[in-house]
C-alpha cells in the first residue's frame, strides 16, 4: 500500500463527492468507485486506521436495522462512529462511507458498516472487524443470486477468511445462518428464547427445511417465523445452539415489543417481531465491543428502528400512518402479521416496483400469505401501486381481497389519496418496496413528524 | 345438472416451490371457482403412491439443485402412472426444475447426469451463466397473435427434438436457451416453460385453455364463462410494453 495512492485516492474521492453535491446528488456510491480505482487496497488502509473497532453487518434482512441500532449504542457510549447509514453496501460505498467519515487527523473512531452477502468477502480481510453480524437468509432477489444455498455458500466462505481477532454473531434460531459458522473462530449466537406472541405457520415460506450438514429434514419444537425456531437434526448433531444473548418472554405492548435479556427489559417502538432480532444482533456486538453495561441497559429501554422499517409517522396533525419494507416473503408476511393483529381499523397502501434495487422479479408477491388479511375485519381498503401495481392487485384479487382494492400507479399520489379518504379512527399501512421507500418517508415527514425520533 | 368438479394434482409443493410458482395453483383453482367449478388440490410428495389418472391436472414448479435431484429419483419412480395419466389426458404443466425432468435427460456442468423421465423430446445442460430477466414469447398455437409474458431465471439450456413443438416463440428474453429462439413446450396436453412464478395470473388466456383441456376429461365440449381479465390484461400489457423494446432478441 502506497501512501501517495492513498492519499489521492482519497483526494479524488473528496473532489468527486463535491461535484456531485453541486449536482444535487448525494453520492454514496461514486466517490468510492473512484477512490477505489486510484487505489485497489484502499480498504487496508481503513482496517488499520481503524484498529479493530469495525463491525460488519450482513445477511437478508434487517441490516440497516442492525447497524442503526449499533451505532445508536455506540454514539451513546461516546464513541465517533462511521456508519453506511443509508444503505449502500456494495464495496463503493463502504469506500464512500469510509472516507467521508473517517478523519485524517487521528482520535478514535469505530465503523459499523451494512454488507451486501456477496461483498462480504472482499472486505472482511482488509477491515480486520472486531465483530461481523449475520442476522438470516431468506429468499431475495433472486435474480441476482439465483438460489438462496449460493447466498449461504458465499457468506460462509468469506466468515472462513475473517481475522483471528474477529468475533462472529449470528442467529441461533436460523438453520441456515448457524450452518456456515466457521471453524476455530469465536462465535457468539443470539436468539429468542420464548415469546408470548402466537406464531401460525399457515403460509410461511420456510428456505432452510433441510440440514445443510446431512440433507434431513430438520424437526422444529418451537417456531418463530419463517424458518427460525427451535431446530434439531434427526440424524446428524446439528441442532440449535444454546444463545448467548437470550430474549424471553417476546410480547406485544402498547403498540411495540418488550423482551426480557439478561434481567433487564427492552422496549422497541415497533411492532414488528423480527426487529427483537434485530436488537438482539445489535446488543450482542455492543458487549463485543465493550460498551458500558449500563449504557446498554438504558438504551435497550426505548430501540428505536426508524428510517421506514415499520415506522410510525404522524402527519397533518394526527393521522397515523406506518411505513414498512417489504422486499421478500417472509419480511413481508411478518408486516402483513402485524397488520392483521391491529385492534384499530386500517387502511393500506402497497408500493410494489421492479427497479434494479427493487429486484427486477416480482413474482415474490405470490408466495406471501396475503390471504391472511381477508380474515381481518380491519381492513377497509387497499390501494395498489408502483411500477407494478397491476400485478400488485392481481395478486389482491386473487387472494379474495378484489372488492377493497384499487389501482394508482403513481407512488406518492397514492399515498396523498389514501391519506385524503382516511377516516380519523384509522392507521395507514404503507408497504414500499425499497426505491419508493425513502421518497415515501421524506413525503410524510413533510406532512407532519416521526412518532418516535430516529 | 351435477356440478362440475376439477381434481388438481400439485406435485412436490414443498421441495419445488423456491420461485412462487405456487401462485399458478392459486390462479387455476380461483379461475375455476368463479366458474361455479368445484376445485381439490391434492398436494403429492416424495413416496406418495399417488395414482396420477385421478387428476385433471398436474403441476410442478423449480427448485434448488438438491430438491430437483430428490425430486428426480421420486418422478422415476411414479414414471408409469405420469404416462398413463397423459394417456388418459391429464393436463399437465410444469416449470424450470419439473419442465427439463420431463426430458430424456439434464446434464449438469460438472459433467454429472440428472436422468429425466423421457416423456418428452428433450434435454437439457446446465450453463454457466444464468438466463434471468422477464421474458415474452409468441404464443402461436392457440391460433392467434397472442403473447405470453413472465420472468425466467435458469441456468440450465433446454433444446428440444424433432418429436416437439415450442410453446412460443421468444420475442424478448432468452427462452430455452438463448440461442434458437423458443421457449418451452408444447406437446398435446403436456406443457413445459423457464417462465417462472404467477405466470398464469398475467397469462389468463393461457389459464383458461389449461382450464378447458383439463374439463374436456369431465365433459363433452366444455365451455368458460368470461371473466373481467383487465387487471390481468393490464399487467400482461405492462411487461409487452415495457421488454419488447428492451429485449435482447
Amino acid at each position: 500500500m502506497q501512501t501517495w495512492r492513498v492519499w489521492t485516492a482519497i483526494y479524488a474521492a473528496k473532489i468527486t463527492k463535491r461535484l456531485l453535491s453541486l449536482l444535487g446528488r448525494k453520492g454514496t456510491t461514486l466517490p468510492g468507485a473512484v477512490a477505489l480505482r486510484i487505489c485497489p487496497d484502499l480498504l487496508n488502509y481503513y482496517g488499520k486506521k481503524l484498529a479493530g473497532q469495525v463491525v460488519l453487518v450482513t445477511g437478508t434482512n434487517g441490516k440497516t436495522t442492525t447497524s442503526n441500532l449499533l451505532t445508536n449504542f455506540l454514539r451513546k457510549d461516546g464513541r465517533n462512529v462511521v456508519s453506511n447509514s443509508l444503505g449502500a453496501n456494495l464495496i463503493q460505498g463502504i469506500a464512500a462511507a469510509l472516507i467521508e467519515g473517517v478523519s485524517g487527523s487521528g482520535g478514535k473512531q469505530s465503523a459499523v458498516l451494512e454488507v451486501d452477502e456477496a461483498t462480504i468477502a472482499k472486505v472482511i480481510q482488509p477491515l480486520k472487524p472486531s465483530a461481523v453480524i449475520v442476522t438470516n437468509f431468506f429468499r431475495d432477489q433472486m435474480d441476482r443470486y439465483g438460489e438462496v444455498d449460493t447466498v449461504v455458500n458465499m457468506v460462509g466462505d468469506a466468515l472462513q477468511l475473517s481475522p483471528a481477532e474477529t468475533t462472529v454473531i449470528l442467529n441461533a434460531d436460523d438453520p441456515l445462518v448457524s450452518s456456515i459458522a466457521p471453524d476455530g473462530k469465536k462465535v457468539l449466537y443470539y436468539g429468542v428464547q420464548s415469546s408470548d406472541i402466537d406464531m401460525d405457520e399457515q403460509g410461511e415460506v420456510r428456505d432452510g427445511k433441510f440440514c445443510r450438514k446431512c440433507g434431513s429434514t430438520l424437526h422444529y419444537s418451537l417456531y418463530h417465523y419463517g424458518q427460525l425456531g427451535f431446530f434439531k437434526c434427526p440424524v446428524c448433531d446439528f441442532q440449535r445452539r444454546i444463545p448467548d444473548q437470550a430474549a424471553e418472554r417476546v410480547r406485544l405492548h402498547e403498540g411495540g415489543i418488550r423482551f426480557d435479556l439478561d434481567g433487564s427489559t427492552g422496549f422497541l417502538h415497533s411492532p414488528a417481531f423480527y426487529n427483537v432480532y434485530n436488537a438482539l444482533a445489535a446488543i450482542t456486538a455492543a458487549k463485543v465491543l465493550g460498551v458500558k453495561q449500563q449504557v446498554v441497559e438504558r438504551e435497550m429501554q426505548g430501540l428505536s428502528t426508524g428510517l421506514g422499517r415499520m415506522e410510525r409517522i404522524v402527519t397533518n396533525g394526527n393521522q397515523d400512518t406506518m411505513l414498512a419494507l417489504v422486499k421478500n416473503p417472509t419480511g413481508c408476511n411478518q408486516v402483513l402479521r402485524v397488520v392483521s393483529q391491529m385492534e384499530k381499523p386500517v387502511d393500506m397502501v402497497f408500493i410494489l416496483n421492479d427497479r434494479y434495487a427493487d429486484g427486477t422479479d416480482v413474482s415474490w408477491i405470490w408466495d406471501t400469505h396475503l390471504e391472511r388479511l381477508r380474515e381481518q375485519k380491519c381492513l377497509r381498503r387497499i390501494v395498489a401501486a408502483g411500477t407494478r401495481a397491476h400485478d400488485m392487485a392481481v395478486r389482491f384479487k386473487y387472494a379474495g381481497l378484489g372488492d377493497i382494492t384499487t389501482i394508482c400507479e403513481g407512488d406518492l399520489e397514492a399515498v396523498d389519496r389514501a391519506l385524503g379518504e382516511l377516516p380519523a379512527d384509522h392507521t395507514l399501512f404503507i408497504l414500499s418496496t425499497y426505491t419508493s421507500l425513502y421518497a415515501v418517508r421524506d413525503h410524510l415527514l413533510a406532512k407532519g413528524r416521526a412518532a418516535v425520533e430516529a | 345438472m351435477l356440478q362440475l368438479k376439477l381434481k388438481i394434482g400439485y406435485l412436490y409443493s414443498d421441495l419445488l416451490e423456491v420461485y412462487s410458482d405456487r401462485g399458478n395453483v392459486t390462479v387455476l383453482q380461483k379461475r375455476a371457482e368463479w366458474r361455479g367449478i368445484e376445485v381439490e388440490v391434492d398436494r403429492i410428495t416424495i413416496g406418495d403412491n399417488a395414482d396420477l389418472t385421478d387428476y385433471d391436472l398436474l403441476f410442478s414448479g423449480g427448485g434448488e439443485d438438491r430438491e430437483q435431484l430428490l425430486v428426480a429419483e421420486d418422478l422415476l419412480r411414479k414414471r408409469e402412472s405420469l404416462f398413463k395419466a397423459v394417456e388418459s389426458g391429464t393436463v399437465i404443466l410444469t416449470i424450470c426444475g419439473s419442465y427439463q425432468l420431463l426430458g430424456h435427460y439434464f446434464e449438469t456442468i460438472g459433467g454429472n447426469r440428472i436422468e429425466g423421465v423421457g416423456l418428452l423430446d428433450l434435454y437439457t445442460i446446465g450453463g454457466k451463466k444464468r438466463l434471468v430477466g422477464n421474458a415474452v414469447g409468441k404464443l402461436d398455437f392457440l391460433g392467434s397473435d397472442l403473447t405470453l409474458v413472465g420472468y425466467e431465471n435458469h441456468s440450465g439450456r433446454t433444446y428440444l427434438g424433432p418429436g416437439v413443438t415450442p410453446l412460443a416463440q421468444v420475442v424478448a428474453g432468452f427462452g430455452n436457451n438463448g440461442e434458437d429462439g423458443q421457449e418451452g413446450v408444447a406437446q398435446g396436453n403436456v406443457f413445459g416453460t423457464y417462465l417462472h412464478g404467477p405466470l398464469l395470473s398475467k397469462n389468463p388466456v393461457f389459464a383458461d385453455h389449461l382450464l378447458t383441456m383439463a374439463l374436456a376429461r369431465r365433459t363433452e365440449n366444455p365451455r368458460l364463462q368470461p371473466l373481467d381479465d383487465s387487471w390481468e390484461l393490464r399487467a400482461h400489457d405492462y411487461v409487452v410494453k415495457q421488454f419488447m423494446q428492451t429485449g435482447r432478441r
